[in-house]
């Protein structure tokens, strides 16, 4: 429930924020706040394609996965950064903190997920036993 | 929910269901009834054996063949895993992995490994690796069943 309300939260935020800037555009221009805005959804949008794309060879080593998506995104965001002048090629290594930030939090969230899942699974599993011995 | 049940010489197995809406609960339930029907084509040792479809506990693609495994035995069958994964969707044979779709009716638990991977542990005691992408599969129709 939370957790959906959160989404829904982050995704009309998002929209806010990218009409705001779109018609703020319009009005006065191409300013580099409003071009960073627009980079960042650019950047958000080849991130979840790659993400996408990283899911379809899925293996089932959840750390061997956890690890191409987090290098193939990290390289990603560095060259990216590198052609829209966010990073330069002597701090190449922010890129990879960057996304480092993003994904170890990410890890130990959904660490704590599936075990919750898990827990949930368990527990309907043993229902059902028990309504199976009942009849 | 009333059962009631009467032996009939001389015909076949018969289920009559009434109901009063054709509600998601009942539909689930003449999908099970169905599936203890259904049967599928296989080989052993080079005869064929038809398989009903319940008494599969998973079944696995290795190397472009698909292999049904029940209790004791294993089947090779020409059918793809995704053909059988949209053939039989409601009656609770869902993916688990790339290769393999498990029978629910014989999965007996699930746990996290220490490497982070999820094993599924089966009635008889098999154990099958389970994808975190598919690890939803098996929470929705364990989550259907307490709605129903």
């Amino acid at each position: 429930m939370l957790k959906e309300i959160l989404k829904k939260t982050l995704i009309f935020a998002a929209i806010i924020i990218l009409v705001v800037f779109f018609f703020s555009f319009l009005l006065i221009g191409m300013t580099p706040e409003i071009m960073l805005v627009f980079e960042i959804f650019i950047l958000s949008f080849f991130v979840n394609v790659i993400q996408h794309l990283v899911k379809q060879v899925i293996c089932t080593h959840f750390l061997i996965n956890i690890m191409i998506e987090y290098f193939s995104v990290s390289i990603f965001v560095f060259l990216y950064g590198y052609f829209v002048e966010w990073f330069f090629k002597s701090n190449w290594w922010m890129a990879f903190v960057y996304v480092a930030i993003v994904y170890v939090p990410a890890y130990f969230l959904d660490m704590a997920v599936v075990k919750k899942d898990i827990h949930y699974i368990n527990a309907q599993l043993e229902r059902r036993r028990k309504n199976n011995e009942k009849i | 929910m009333e059962i009631k049940t009467r032996e009939v010489n001389g015909k076949p197995l018969t289920i009559i269901i009434e109901y009063p809406i054709l509600d998601t609960k009942t539909k689930r339930l003449i999908k099970k009834i169905e599936a203890l029907d259904f049967v599928v084509s296989g080989n052993s040792n080079g005869k064929v054996f038809q398989i009903h479809i319940s008494d599969i506990y998973y079944m696995e693609a290795v190397e472009r063949k698909t292999f049904l495994y029940t209790k004791d035995e294993v089947y090779m069958t020409e059918k793809k895993l995704y053909e059988f994964e949209e053939m039989f969707r409601e009656t609770g044979i869902i993916r688990i992995s790339k290769s393999c779709l498990i029978n629910m009716d014989m999965l007996y638990s699930i746990k996290q490994l220490m490497n982070s991977q999820l094993e599924a542990t089966l009635i008889n005691g098999e154990k099958l690796i389970v994808a975190r992408t598919y690890l939803k599969n098996i929470k929705n129709i364990l989550k259907e069943d307490v709605r129903c």
